[in-house]
């Protein structure tokens, strides 16, 4: 007889759904356990776990022929959430439990020695797809419950043991009550107020934050570049509710949501070292994984030292922040994966890193090669520039920064008015530039003096403009004056790369 | 390409007054001898100075030289990074005449940053050297090539320059030719200020308008300077705390008393403008 259970295997941020279908011989002449369709290593372990679980549940399948098979065959089966649905199904085909009441069922989970169950990642998928499915119960483990509850539709049961797993099946234990998981303490934000000597750099981010647009820092190491971008996530606006299920999703699959954090709020905010391999960036390996623009959705994504990444590494970021999305195709299939986040990249002037240009010792050749790589791919995405140098003593000592809360304010005003558009102002297209952001008189004689003067051209004309329309918003004005376009100017790339 | 012997027709005779003559020059423009001829007419001012200048320094011989070339002054330079790209793009914007001398062959691509530069100039004016084409640059080479600058030249400006460096080279044989020599003086704690000011101590004319050099021409000094453009009361008073010390932007809005939008927005209009220039260490100087 043929017993089924219903397992999902993740793809990309998706669950796909996959049957699994036991064959058991009770009494053969030769103990086996074979698993078919496309296993990888982790899943074919699976026999080990599954074995010494199930005898810590009583039942000594280690003297049965069991036959797995994973349907559809094509697909790839990675990892341990295989465990829990075959082990159900192999103890059903010994008559542990009923093989109509496994069948009814959703299941995932790692099985330890022995059979406690451990979380996997991409619960949250798996359970919007059991619900797909019209999969109501999901059996998980009791760690990963809570995350699945986050999905409307899908009652999750969560089991501490393989063993409560069937009795609760059964109808010989009753599922446990959700347990509330303590919330992990809200992540500690730093205060903008902490960044003293720095006030322009701080408008910078503010413009940036209510705009949506990207940010490039030049200056020597140590003058708060990184303090900065750390304190971006602050002042960004919460995440709404679509976009909060997408980072908590993406976070579930990637395995980093820490139980009992619920739907994530907070936007991310990812540092990849400037080592990290384009895979590392926009996601990949043979097993389809999210990258670092995916794992930034919704936050930000912090490039410190820009030009020492590698140059395809950086040529990748391209589609990603021109699209929102990153593809990624691999012989298997391909995968599209959410990449929308604000881009803060840092610098140094110049490749020796030194904190005073006099103690420079780089050649012109290297400086300009070192700068050339930062601005080849990647410039054409990026707002605004901002210079930073060591804080003057007379600026800290007149500098009286303002807390994150009170920024956000602004910041969530400017991004009212912009949500009454319909579009940031940083993704304003071309063809509605004319119609959001038309400066008045004085900003179309600067615009044009620019052009002539500075050597702007016309996609640096458009991303001044787009930063002109956020610095009216902030001073919740509707026209776009001269003044808005000459601090938008005073802050264009041009005046640090 | 056009190559011109000593003692043929078209070798420009100040050339004579070297000790050590170069045997043949290798013209890249103009074509003919007789255009040659009408570049170097008098006056012409050799302009030269540190390849790694600041922003202000460049743009300072930028101005001086677009004033020169209002004043029908011929710029000479050596097509380096810098001061001299600076002089050549000052000449060629006021439509003057300017002559690059090379310390390679007229069709290496050489210095690759003022490849652009030598395309305009071999169109408007003279690109010349004394080697022969395909000539690789060699630091040996910059030294002689500076004796052509200081010969051709009626007086030699030294914009900006370090205690070590070619410019000071040219500043010499132009006063062993008894050549005019000026200097734009700086203050003394700045490095790229420190040759300019050992050039004035040793007797060289300081220079801190383009009149300076008219003036030593025995040219009228009156007119070349060309006004400043207007800018609004808020602009201008930043503009008058920057002539007082170059800062950056933080500062500048602290000593002024703005928010940094409000800063922000102003020094934009002093770029506009052209009085104000960044640096690249973030400082706002005033230009000219």
């Amino acid at each position: 007889m043929v017993l089924r259970a219903h397992a999902f295997a993740l793809i990309g941020l998706d669950a796909v759904p996959v049957e699994v279908e036991v064959h058991v011989t009770t009494a053969p002449k030769l103990p086996t356990f074979t698993i078919v369709g496309l296993p990888d290593k982790a899943l074919q372990e699976a026999r080990a776990r599954i074995r010494s679980a199930a005898a810590c549940a009583g039942v000594p399948i280690h003297e049965s022929a069991v036959l797995v098979n994973l349907a559809p065959a094509e697909v790839r089966k990675e990892g341990a959430g295989f465990d829990l649905p075959m082990a159900l199904a192999i103890l059903a085909g010994h008559g542990k439990v009923a093989a109509e009441l496994v069948d009814e069922v959703a299941a995932t989970g790692e099985l330890a020695f022995d059979g406690r169950l451990r979380p996997v990642p991409g619960v949250l998928a798996v359970a919007e797809a059991a619900v797909r499915q019209g999969l109501r119960t999901l059996l998980c483990p009791e760690a990963s419950a809570a995350e699945a509850a986050l999905v409307p539709g899908c009652n999750p049961i969560g089991c501490a043991t393989l063993g409560e797993a069937v009795r609760i099946l059964n109808g010989e234990a009753s599922p446990r009550p959700l347990r509330a998981v303590p919330p992990p303490a809200p992540p500690v934000v730093a205060d903008l107020a902490d960044v003293r000597g720095q006030p322009s750099a701080r408008r910078c981010l503010e413009i940036c934050a209510a705009g949506d647009h990207n940010l490039l820092m030049v200056g020597p190491p140590g003058v708060g570049k990184t303090m900065l971008a750390r304190r971006l996530p602050g002042i960004l606006p919460p995440l709404d509710d679509p976009l909060a299920l997408l980072v908590t999703r993406i976070q579930s699959a990637a395995g980093t949501l820490e139980a009992g954090s619920g739907l994530v709020r907070v936007p991310p905010f990812r540092a990849p070292h400037h080592s990290a391999t384009t895979a590392a960036l926009v996601g990949g390996g043979s097993r389809i994984r999210p990258g670092e623009v995916t794992l930034a959705t919704g936050g930000v994504l912090f490039l410190d030292e820009l030009p020492e990444f590698r140059r395809d590494a950086l040529e990748a970021l391209r589609v990603p922040l021109e699209d929102g999305v990153v593809r990624i195709s691999r012989v298997s299939g391909s995968v599209l994966l959410p990449a929308r986040f604000a881009l803060i990249a840092a610098m140094n002037p110049c490749p020796c890193g030194s904190p005073e240009p006099s103690a420079c010792t780089c050649t012109r050749g290297r400086i300009e090669a070192y700068q050339r790589k930062a601005s080849g791919p990647l410039l054409d995405r990026i707002d605004v520039g901002v210079r930073l140098g060591r804080p003057d003593p007379e600026v800290l000592h007149a500098d009286r920064p303002e807390a994150t809360a009170q920024v956000r304010e602004r910041v969530l005003a400017a991004r009212r008015r912009q949500a009454v558009r319909g579009v940031v102002n940083g993704r304003l297209p071309v063809d509605r530039l004319a119609d959001l952001a038309e400066p008045d008189e004085e900003g179309r004689r600067m615009l044009q003096l620019a052009a002539r003067r500075l050597l702007l051209s016309p996609r640096g004309v458009h991303r001044v403009l787009r930063v002109a329309r956020t610095i009216a918003d902030l001073a919740e004005e509707d026209e776009v004056r001269g003044c808005h376009v000459a601090e938008a100017l005073a802050l264009r790339l041009g005046s640090v790369a | 390409m056009t190559m011109l012997e000593r003692g043929g027709p078209g070798y420009p005779v100040r050339l004579e007054d070297l000790a050590s003559p170069p045997d043949r020059l290798f013209l890249r423009a103009p074509a003919t001898p007789e255009e040659l001829a009408r570049l170097l007419e008098p006056p012409i001012v050799a302009v030269v100075g540190s390849r790694s200048a600041s922003a202000a320094g460049t743009a300072f011989a930028r101005r001086i030289c677009r004033e020169l070339a209002g004043s029908g002054v011929c710029v000479v330079s050596g097509l380096a990074r810098g001061i001299d790209a600076g002089a050549h793009e000052g000449a060629l914007d006021g439509a003057g005449r300017t002559v690059a001398v090379l310390g390679c062959g007229i069709d290496r691509d050489y210095p690759s940053a003022t490849v652009g530069l030598a395309r305009r100039i071999a169109a408007a004016g003279c690109v010349v050297s004394e080697y022969a084409p395909g000539t690789p640059p060699a630091p040996f080479r910059f030294p002689e090539r500076n004796r052509i600058v200081a010969a051709l030249a009626d007086a030699t400006v030294v914009v900006e320059a370090a205690q070590r460096s070619g410019a000071l080279i040219t500043a010499r044989l132009a006063l062993d030719l008894g050549r005019d020599v000026l200097a734009v003086p700086g203050a003394p704690w700045l490095t790229g200020a420190g040759g300019s000011n050992l050039l004035i101590k040793d007797g060289a004319l300081p220079l801190t308008e383009v009149g300076d050099v008219l003036l030593a021409l025995g040219l009228d000094p009156g007119a070349a300077r060309l006004p400043d453009p207007e800018v609004g009361e808020g602009a201008a008073r930043l503009l008058a705390a920057l002539r007082r010390e170059p800062v950056s932007i933080d500062v500048l809005a602290v000593r002024c008393g703005l928010l940094p939008a409000a800063a922000g927005a102003l020094i934009a209009e002093l770029e506009l403008a052209g009085l104000v220039l960044r640096e690249q260490d973030g400082r706002l100087v005033p230009n000219g």
